[in-house]
Formats: C-alpha cells, sequence, structure tokens
C-alpha cells in the first residue's frame, strides 16, 4: 500500500474526525470567500451593481409579476441587476433575523411578518437596521414625471398618505408599501341567490335573515350547512369591524391628550378603574352582537384555523367566509362556485338593539398594507434601492404589477383589477377607539372572550372575570409597558446622539448618514417629546384611575 | 510526516480565515476606522463600535478633531446602548471635556449632565445641563440640556418595589420647566429645537388641561415649521379638537378641521375632521342665529 | 475524541441552561435589555393564579398519561408472546411503518377529525347513535345535580376543541389508541432478555397468563417501564407543542389546556417578558426533578 493508502486508511478509522475537519474546511473557504466579495451578496454580471431584496410571497402570480417588474426596471437601467430572495414564510421572521443580526441582510426586505413575536419586534428592527425614509417622502417621485404626480410629494401620492409606511412608535417613515389589502365578506353567490335572490343583504339585520334562511336550506337539503366559516382566525375581522362601529364615540372621552387615537393606556386606566365599565349599553352590545352573530359560526369556531374555515366554505359546507383580498385569486381557482364580495355589513340605525350605538364603518387608511419593503443600513446601494422601491410605487408601475399580482395597487388613480374594485379601501370611517386587552390582561381577555362568545359564560360574568383580571394584572402588566416603552424614547435618543456628532463634526459620523443632519436631528427631537408627552399623559391617566380605584374601594 | 503536513495545511487556513476577517480593521486608515465605528454605532453593535473608538484612541498620529471623534463615539456608545455603562460613560465625557474645543466641551457637559439624570441624581444632572446653558447659551446642545432638564422635571417616577404605582412630578418642578422652556424661547424664539419646545410645551398643557396656553404653543410650533410629517397633521389635529371641545373656539375648530381635511385627505382622521367639520359649522351657525 | 461533542453539548444544551437560570433574575426582553430583579419573577411565579392553574391542568394530564403507558405495555407483551417469529416480526413492522409519518401530520390529522362540523369523530358518534346517548347521559347528570353544564346537546355538534369542558377530554383522548411506538420497543427489547425457560418454570408451576405478565414480565421490564416513565413525566410536564397547534398560544377557550410549558412560551415570546419565561422554566425543572426521584425510589428495578 502506498503512504497515501496507508494514510487514507489510518484516517478512515476516525470518520467523525474526518467530517469535523471537512466541515471546518468549507467553513473556512466560505468564510473567507465572503470576506473578499465583500458585504451585500456576489458582485453581478459584467459589473454590475446588484440589488437584492427578500420577501416570503410564494405563490407564482406574484414572483412572475415581480420578474417583470425587474425587467422593465433593468431596461430603464441596464447597470443594475435586481435579484429576489424568496424565503418561506414560516421560516421568513427567523431569517430575517439572522441575517440582520450577522450583517448579511439584502438591500431591501419585505416587513412585517413573524406573527406576535414579529410584531414586538419589528419596531425594534426598524429603528436599528432599517433607513428612516422621511426625507424622501416630501420629494416627488422622479418616476411620476408626465403624470398628473409629477409634482406632487411621494406620500400624497398614496391612497392613504402613505400612512402605511409609517410607524407610529418611532414617528418615522420605514416602510413603502407597494400593495393594499382589505378585508371583505366572500360568499357563494351560487348558494346565496339559490337560498336568498340576486342581492346580498346590506344591513346586519338582513344579513341575520339571509344566515337563517341557509340555516333552514341546509336542514332540508340534509346537508352539514353552517352560514359562516368562522374560526379562530377570521371572527376578529368580524369583532374589529363591529367594535370601531359600536366605540368610535369613546375617543372624545378617552383621547385625553388629543392626539387622534386612544393608546393602550389611555383605554386601560379607564378599564381598570371602572370610569369605563364593561357593561356599558355600547360595549356590551359590542359583545352581544358578536356572540349572537357567532351562532352562524361552526360550532366552536374559535378553535378552528383558517385552513379550516377555507375549506369549510370551498367544500360548500359554509356559504360564507372573510379574509383578504390577498386570498381572492386563490379562491377563486379552487373554488367550484362564484365567489360575490361585499362589505361585512353593519346594523342601521334603526336597528332597536344596536342601532343608536353604531357610529359608522372602519377606515382602511393607515393599513400597514402588503409588500411593505423597508431599506436595510447594511445595503451598500441605498440608494439605488430607493430608486427601485419609487419606481414600483409609481403610478404606472404600481398599477402594473398589482394587476398582475391580483393585488390592490397603493397609488391613487392606478386601476386595480376590475374583479378587485369591491376590495377598494374605504378612507371614510372610524378607527377603534377602546382596547379591551389591556397590558397584562392580554391572556385574561383572550381566554375569557372566548368563553363569553362560545357561551359559555353570561355577559354579567365574562365583565366581572375581566375586571378582576384588570384589577390583578393590570399594573404589573402597565409597568412592563411603561418600561418597554422607554426603548423607543432611548432609541431616538441614540439616533439624535449621532445627528448631533455629525452637526457637530465629528469626524466619521456624517458619511454614515443621509439627508441634512440639522432637519433630521430637528425632527428626531419632535418625534421625542411627542413621545414624551404621550409617556407623561399616559402615567397621570394611569395613575389618576389607580387613585380613583383605591378612594373608591371601603 | 504527511498527518503533519495536514496540520500546517488546516492551521494556514485557519490563519487566512482570521486574516481575512481582520483585513477590515486594517483597511483605510483613521478616517475609516472612524466611518466603521459610527456605523457600528447606527446599527445598535455597541461593543463593534466601542472596540474601533477605543482603537483610534490607540493610533499614532491621530488628529485632535479625530480624538475628539472617538472620544465621542466611545462616551455615547456606553451611554446609550442597551444595558447602558454609565461609569464608562462618565469616564469617556469627563475625557472629552479634557479637550479644549468648544464642541467638546459642550457634548461633554451634556453627557455628563444626561448621565447624572440616568443615575438618578437629578440635582447634579440639572446643574450640568446648566452650565452648558449659561456657558455656551446659542449652541444646538444648550437647547437639547433645556429639552432634558425641563423633561427630568416633567417625569413621573414609578417604583420598583410596587408595579403600577407611580409618583407624579410636583406643581413646583412642573413650574420650573414650564418657565425654563418659555424663558428659552423667550431668549431664543428661532433656536434649533423652538418648534421641539413648543411641542414639549404644548403637551404639558394639555396634560394640565391648560388649553389656551396649549393651544398657542400648538401655533407658534406650526409656524415655527414641524418637520415631521405625521406630527405636522396630529399638531392640526390638536388645534381643532382642543379649540372645538374644550375652548369652544367654533372658528379656529372650524379652520383647522378644514386645514386637516384639505392637508390630510386620505389618513385615518380625514372621516372624523370632516364630520367634525359639519358639526362644528352647524354650531356655529346655531350661535349665530 | 470526546471533545467536539463535548463542546457541542456543552453550547446548545448546557449554555442555554445557565443563561436561563442566569436570566431568570433579571426582567429580559429576549433581546438586549436585562435589569436585575433579584427573586422578583420567582415571587411573580408563586402568586401567578394562572400557572397554578396550569400546574394542575398538566397534572391531570399526567395522571391521564401514567393510564395511557398501559396499552403500550400490553401491546408489547402480546407482540412478544406470539409464538411465530414471522408474525412477531410482521407486527412490530405494522407498528413501526406509521412512525415514518411527520408527528405535525399526524397532528393535524387529529384537529381535522375533531372538526366540529366535518369531523370523523362526530360523524361516527352521530352515525352509531353514540351521539344520542351522550346527550342522553348529560342530560341526566344535569338532572341529578351531579355536574351543571351541557357540553352535548340534542341538534348540536360537540366542539371537541372549542368548548372549554371538552378541552381536556379531547387532549386526553388524542392519540388512542395510545400505544406509543418507541415504548413498545422499549418495553420490547427488555421483554426479549426473558429466558424461556423462566416462562417454562411458570407453566410447571402452573401460572396462567396474567400471572404471567404480573409476576415475570412486569418486573423483569421495570428497567424500562422507569425509562418511560422518566420520558413520560419530562415530556407530559413540559411539553406544549401539541396544545400550540391545536388550540393556540392562548391555551384554547377559557385556558382549558394552558399548560405551564404554554404558559413559558407566552410569557417568553408574546408578552416578551423572557426573564419571567425563565424562572417558570427553573421552577418546571424543580417539579420534574422532584417527580423524577419520587419514580426512581417507587419504580424498584428487580436485578
Amino acid at each position: 500500500m502506498s503512504d497515501t493508502g496507508r494514510t487514507w486508511a489510518k484516517l478512515k478509522r476516525y470518520p467523525a474526525l474526518l467530517l469535523l475537519v471537512l466541515v471546518y474546511v468549507i467553513s473556512c473557504l466560505v468564510v473567507v470567500g465572503n470576506v473578499i466579495r465583500g458585504a451585500g451578496g456576489a458582485p453581478g454580471e459584467e459589473k454590475k451593481k446588484v440589488l437584492r431584496f427578500a420577501h416570503w410571497q410564494l405563490e407564482p402570480g406574484i414572483r412572475s409579476a415581480m420578474d417583470e417588474l425587474i425587467a422593465d426596471y433593468q431596461e430603464v437601467h441596464p447597470d443594475i441587476e435586481v435579484r429576489q430572495i424568496l424565503i418561506p414564510e414560516e421560516g421568513y421572521f427567523r431569517w430575517v433575523n439572522t441575517q440582520l443580526i450577522g450583517r448579511t441582510a439584502p438591500d431591501m426586505i419585505e416587513c412585517g411578518s413573524g406573527g406576535t413575536v414579529g410584531w414586538a419586534l419589528w419596531p425594534k428592527f426598524y429603528a436599528r437596521y432599517f433607513m428612516p425614509l422621511d426625507r424622501y417622502v416630501d420629494q416627488p417621485n422622479p418616476y411620476n414625471k408626465g403624470t398628473e404626480f409629477e409634482d406632487t410629494p411621494w406620500r400624497k401620492t398614496y391612497f392613504d398618505e402613505m400612512e402605511g409606511g409609517y410607524d407610529d412608535s418611532l414617528q418615522s417613515y420605514y416602510r413603502v408599501p407597494l400593495s393594499a389589502f382589505t378585508v371583505r365578506l366572500y360568499y357563494n353567490k351560487d348558494m346565496i341567490e339559490e337560498v336568498w335572490g340576486p342581492s346580498f343583504p346590506q344591513t346586519y339585520e338582513g344579513f341575520i335573515e339571509l344566515c337563517e334562511e341557509l340555516e333552514r336550506y341546509g336542514e332540508e337539503q340534509g346537508k352539514k350547512l353552517v352560514p359562516i366559516a368562522g374560526s379562530g382566525y377570521n371572527f376578529r375581522q368580524f369583532f374589529n369591524a363591529f367594535r370601531t362601529a359600536f366605540t368610535a364615540d369613546y375617543q372624545d372621552r378617552l383621547d385625553r391628550d388629543f392626539d387622534g387615537t386612544v393608546s393602550r393606556a389611555e383605554s386601560a386606566g379607564p378599564l381598570y378603574s371602572g370610569a369605563v365599565g364593561m357593561t356599558e349599553p355600547p360595549i356590551r352590545a359590542n359583545f352581544e352582537l358578536v356572540r349572537e352573530l357567532s351562532a352562524y359560526f361552526p360550532q366552536g369556531y374559535t378553535s378552528l384555523d383558517r385552513d379550516e374555515a377555507v375549506f369549510l366554505f370551498l367544500q360548500g359546507h359554509s356559504a360564507m367566509i372573510t379574509t383578504g383580498s390577498w386570498d381572492y385569486k386563490s379562491l377563486g381557482v379552487q373554488s367550484e362556485f362564484t365567489i360575490g364580495v361585499t362589505d361585512i355589513p353593519l346594523p342601521s340605525k334603526d336597528n332597536p338593539r344596536y342601532g343608536q350605538y353604531v357610529a359608522g364603518p372602519q377606515t382602511e387608511a393607515g393599513l400597514e398594507g402588503g409588500f411593505p419593503m423597508g431599506i436595510t443600513k447594511i445595503s451598500g446601494n441605498a440608494d439605488l434601492a430607493l430608486d427601485f422601491l419609487q419606481y414600483a410605487a409609481s403610478l404606472r408601475k404600481n398599477e402594473e404589477l398589482n394587476r398582475a399580482m391580483y393585488w390592490l395597487p397603493v397609488i391613487k388613480g392606478a386601476e386595480p383589477r376590475e374583479d378587485l374594485r369591491p376590495f377598494a379601501p374605504h378612507i371614510e370611517g372610524y378607527s377603534p377607539s377602546i382596547e379591551y386587552a389591556n397590558p397584562g390582561a392580554e391572556l385574561a381577555y383572550d381566554q375569557t372572550s372566548l368563553l363569553y362568545l362560545s357561551g359559555k359564560i353570561s355577559y354579567e360574568e365574562f365583565a366581572k372575570d375581566l375586571l378582576a383580571a384588570y384589577r390583578r394584572d393590570g399594573p404589573v402588566g402597565m409597568d412592563e409597558y411603561f418600561k418597554n416603552n422607554e426603548q423607543t424614547l432611548d432609541q431616538q435618543m441614540r439616533s439624535a446622539a449621532l445627528r448631533r456628532a455629525a452637526i457637530a463634526g465629528a469626524e466619521g459620523a456624517a458619511p454614515v448618514l443621509t439627508g441634512d443632519s440639522e432637519t433630521q436631528y430637528r425632527r428626531i427631537m419632535e418625534a421625542y417629546v411627542a413621545q414624551l408627552g404621550t409617556r407623561n399623559n399616559e402615567v397621570r391617566i394611569w395613575a389618576e384611575n389607580v387613585r380613583l380605584l383605591e378612594r373608591s374601594t371601603p | 510526516m504527511r498527518f503533519r503536513l495536514i496540520g500546517i495545511v488546516l492551521l494556514a487556513l485557519l490563519g487566512a480565515t482570521l486574516g481575512a476577517c481582520g483585513r477590515g480593521a486594517e483597511r483605510g486608515g483613521v478616517e475609516d476606522v472612524l466611518k466603521e465605528g459610527w456605523r457600528a454605532y447606527s446599527t445598535g453593535d455597541f461593543d463593534f463600535a466601542i472596540q474601533k473608538f477605543e482603537s483610534v484612541g490607540e493610533a499614532p498620529g491621530a488628529t485632535p478633531e479625530q480624538h475628539f471623534s472617538a472620544l465621542l463615539g466611545l462616551a455615547t456608545s456606553y451611554h446609550l446602548r442597551s444595558n447602558p455603562d454609565l461609569e464608562q460613560a462618565r469616564l469617556w465625557y469627563e475625557r472629552l471635556g479634557e479637550l479644549k474645543t468648544g464642541d467638546a466641551q459642550r457634548q461633554s457637559l451634556l453627557g455628563l449632565g444626561r448621565v447624572d439624570l440616568a443615575e438618578g441624581k437629578s440635582g447634579a444632572g440639572q446643574t450640568n445641563l446648566v452650565r452648558l446653558i449659561q456657558d455656551f447659551p446659542d449652541s444646538v446642545e444648550a437647547n437639547e440640556a433645556v429639552v432634558h432638564v425641563a423633561d427630568s422635571l416633567f417625569k413621573p417616577t414609578g417604583k420598583d418595589s410596587e408595579p403600577g404605582q407611580f409618583s407624579l412630578a410636583g406643581g413646583a418642578a412642573v413650574e420650573r420647566g414650564l418657565n425654563m422652556l418659555e424663558e428659552r424661547l423667550r431668549a431664543y424664539p428661532h433656536n434649533t429645537l423652538a418648534t421641539t419646545m413648543h411641542l414639549m410645551l404644548a403637551g404639558k398643557y394639555i396634560e394640565l388641561q391648560q388649553f389656551e396656553k396649549a393651544v398657542g404653543h400648538l401655533l407658534a410650533a406650526e409656524e415655527e415649521g414641524i418637520a415631521g410629517v405625521m406630527l405636522q397633521s396630529v399638531t392640526l389635529w390638536r388645534i381643532a379638537r382642543i379649540a372645538d371641545l374644550e375652548l369652544k373656539d367654533y372658528d379656529l375648530a372650524e379652520r383647522y378641521y378644514a386645514k386637516y381635511a384639505e392637508e390630510f385627505p386620505r389618513t385615518t382622521l380625514y372621516y372624523r375632521a370632516t364630520k367634525s367639520l359639519e358639526r362644528v359649522r352647524a354650531l356655529k351657525k346655531e350661535g349665530g342665529a | 475524541m470526546m471533545l467536539p461533542t463535548l463542546a457541542l453539548v456543552a453550547l446548545f444544551m448546557y449554555w442555554p441552561a445557565v443563561s436561563g437560570v442566569y436570566h431568570s433574575f433579571y426582567r429580559w426582553d429576549g433581546d438586549e435589555l436585562a435589569t436585575w430583579v433579584a427573586l422578583r419573577n420567582y415571587s411573580r411565579a408563586f402568586t401567578d393564579p394562572v400557572l397554578g392553574r396550569a400546574f394542575i391542568i398538566v397534572g391531570i394530564l399526567f395522571v391521564a398519561s401514567l393510564f395511557k403507558m398501559i396499552p403500550s405495555i400490553i401491546t408489547a407483551v402480546v407482540i412478544h408472546r406470539i409464538v411465530s417469529d414471522k408474525m412477531r416480526y410482521l407486527y412490530r413492522l405494522l407498528f413501526v411503518v406509521p412512525m415514518v409519518i411527520p408527528w405535525m401530520v399526524v397532528l393535524l390529522i387529529w384537529k381535522f377529525f375533531y372538526n366540529p362540523v366535518v369531523g370523523l369523530l362526530n360523524s361516527f358518534l352521530n352515525g352509531t347513535g353514540l351521539m344520542e346517548v351522550l346527550v342522553a347521559v348529560n342530560a341526566w347528570l344535569v338532572k341529578l345535580d351531579i355536574i351543571q353544564t351541557v357540553v352535548f346537546e340534542a341538534g348540536r355538534n360537540p366542539a371537541w376543541l372549542g368548548d372549554a369542558d371538552l378541552v381536556l377530554p379531547a387532549l386526553i383522548f388524542w392519540g388512542f389508541p395510545w400505544i406509543g411506538i418507541i415504548g413498545v420497543l422499549i418495553y420490547l427489547s427488555g421483554l426479549e432478555k426473558i429466558p424461556r425457560s423462566v416462562y417454562e418454570c411458570a407453566e410447571l408451576d402452573g401460572v396462567g397468563w396474567f400471572g404471567k405478565f404480573l409476576f415475570i414480565e412486569l418486573p423483569l421490564i421495570a428497567t424500562q417501564v422507569r425509562i418511560n416513565l422518566v420520558l413520560m413525566i419530562i415530556g407530559v410536564l413540559k411539553g406544549y407543542g401539541l396544545i400550540l397547534v391545536l388550540l393556540g398560544e392562548s391555551g384554547g377557550p377559557g385556558g382549558a389546556a394552558m399548560v405551564p410549558g404554554l404558559y413559558m412560551y407566552y410569557n417568553a415570546f408574546v408578552r416578551r417578558e423572557a426573564g419571567y419565561a425563565c424562572a417558570i422554566g427553573i421552577l418546571l425543572f424543580f417539579v420534574i426533578l422532584v417527580l423524577t426521584l419520587i419514580n426512581n425510589k417507587l419504580v424498584r428495578v428487580e436485578k
């Protein structure tokens, strides 16, 4: 046996060691390769600049629509290559987290996934890793040249003034929404026409009658038929629509700092002390209506998930379902019946039980929207990334893109597909003015409200249990809430300090920033004191309600 | 012999890897190191930022301006990172203060004052910040110092042992804070942070339910110019709302609801603004009749 | 040679545990922010009614799981007693083959099984007339004031995962007929060590089939029973994946299935109070440790 053969024979006796060495060698080569190539991705062909953007929309229509947009953009900019990075939704948030921490993130990232965990973490990501866009939103979008928006500030070209791209906690724009999503009631048109007639009821009263007709129809046919395919996922869409309608007028009472929104603390304090009671008629009406409606959902619907509800609808076991415009195409493809779309009907003013409490529908302005893209600070091509997003959010291109994707455009005047017109966002409406899931009591609220809505307990028991939870869990919850909000203030101070360093001429500070430092510094400080004011107001409201409760408790 | 060779190759690979990773630190010189430090700071990688700034301190031939940047970077990183090291921050702010330039002095005083406040030494903190205001009255840092002093006087305090219990700032402290802001605006009505101060005063007056004064400052903020778009919309809304619900000044309310609806026609509050405008107009008509 | 393995074990198993103990004394958001709070998380855990109830719920599931171990033992014994080698192998194979189905798929199948509208369980109960029996029994128990709640009503399908009174029974019933393949294989490995001569002696002494089980097989697989008991204690007490998938992060209606593991998850990832979640985890560790020690004392291994 040769020397090499003997060496190999010896090494083969230690397979684990061999494997370790192999992995080590590969790792070293990958690390060296990455460092040599530099951060931000592989070089493009023929020395093109490469822009990468990541998203989780794996549906075939989305990918191909983006490919078309990219092809058009690359025609305009032959020196730029744009690449899509597709990550499945289940792992997307974790992938983003890793990429951002590891400083290997692409230039643009679709924001906003990750469920409950993500909801809390995205503001932190924005502050740390994403470029604020404030200085750009008031400039015209260069790609709207030749259109009616040629001189219009970019944000004003959006159907909602780009409110969907604004982060309230950081008081800055971080996202460029490329699509809008709205929620509607989908129905089996063929079945409804057979049972009810050609026109879908526009009021809650008519809607309930329809549900009863459908139940009778099911019994007559010997079918398993549930009027509405409710589930733990989509019943909240009904609930939120009614919550807004019934509680919009609480804003006058609860919005103590007059900023136009009722914060969680502004809502929590009065609910904690009882200054706002769960047995007040509009609030009670809100819950009672949803419980009444849930009689037409599947039994135990709160344990059903979205897919089960969709299954019931598509199999003809349910005549209606609420979901978003994002599902329109896939439901259309899978269903064997014609699908109709309408708004969730609210009680009319004449409704003897609920009419007096209904202020109006929910506004769809300010929705975070679909495909909100953020530009990472790590990107070496931030200006090009912005350019690409401006292209995608221009009047003509946004219309083309969304028509190809079967989604709703976000730019005013951009026409959606004809069959998506029922999904066009309604700006006119109210925002919710009360939040029942107070800090600390979210779990108790989730659990107790489901007991009430499933008919296990009476409203009085529900209100009593919830009030007990507010009082038991509220203090610790509010403490955590205020401490967590301090983090936003800290983040603003960090940004302010950097801008101040640039203004003071600290070498190396200015080149890492975009925009005029003095203007941005002012903007940050204004947002900072606005947050301070909110904090002080919220603490005052909470402290007052604590004292109120102490005084009223014998 | 062969195993020795394999071992040498593996070590060389390790060396190449470390060398490649370390290349960034030696590239370009002090200016690039500072840039990397501030970039790391901006993305929240404070440990790396501190490392970079510290290496400038040791670098031969760094200019005074570069030293200033490095010291400021160190102090700020220790001060403002997620788990602040206030002791280190104080040390570096003091070292910064030893540089004789105005920028360094101001940043040092501002930083020391804020570190004192963060440590709960409100007296010492306010003293440092007031000294900054007195020694450098025209500076950007003095403006910010006023804001921080006012905040320290307005801020409620929680009790760790009793979650959910808060002590609100006392009347005298609040009065002091308000006076400080008002005085600053009187002396420097168009300073860099004039709008900030107006908004801060407005917020406090709203909290104290002194709505006339609040609206006065909101109007002044609007006139001075608000940099943030959404804050502009909130300010217009606030003026309209307070005028409507608290001051019963329906002319002002009408003007500002209309202004809101015109300038922010597609936002969440637009519908409320139009409905409120209708209501206010009806009230005015009633009042007129 | 062991160094790389030890290093990896230290990094991926011991380090997270040490970090968990460390952070249990902090107010920690799971990311960077950590403030020392000494024993506050622990004092909060001891006075938290939700956690107390969670331990009661997991206690019920634990007791049920004790009974659910029996079918695996019986199955192993039955397979072991098959005379034909080929048939014994075939039965073992038939039990093992379903293992290739991913656990998540099984879970989703069971979720569908429990579906109130189209699920198999309700269809079976309605089709066989058992639903009427359940309705009648429910009504009778309510009439006698033994229970107050009506879960089985004529004309309405029970919501096995949507009714607070049915959630626990549904979770206990999950996995029926409770023949854990791993358990069966572990018991079989123990049973196969029993020499044939022992059985022959028993037969000579006139010991019947149940006597053989009670006096020969059960004592001689006590080691395997103990191993499975420890695994079961750990699995049941810290497990929550099943409940998270079936019922969501709030543990179902009324928190009927909120177990300590799920409550730990909720605090860590929903409330972002990871420090408190670590404290719950440490308490859970001690509970498991105590139960394991009790198990080791009570389940004696015959040498």
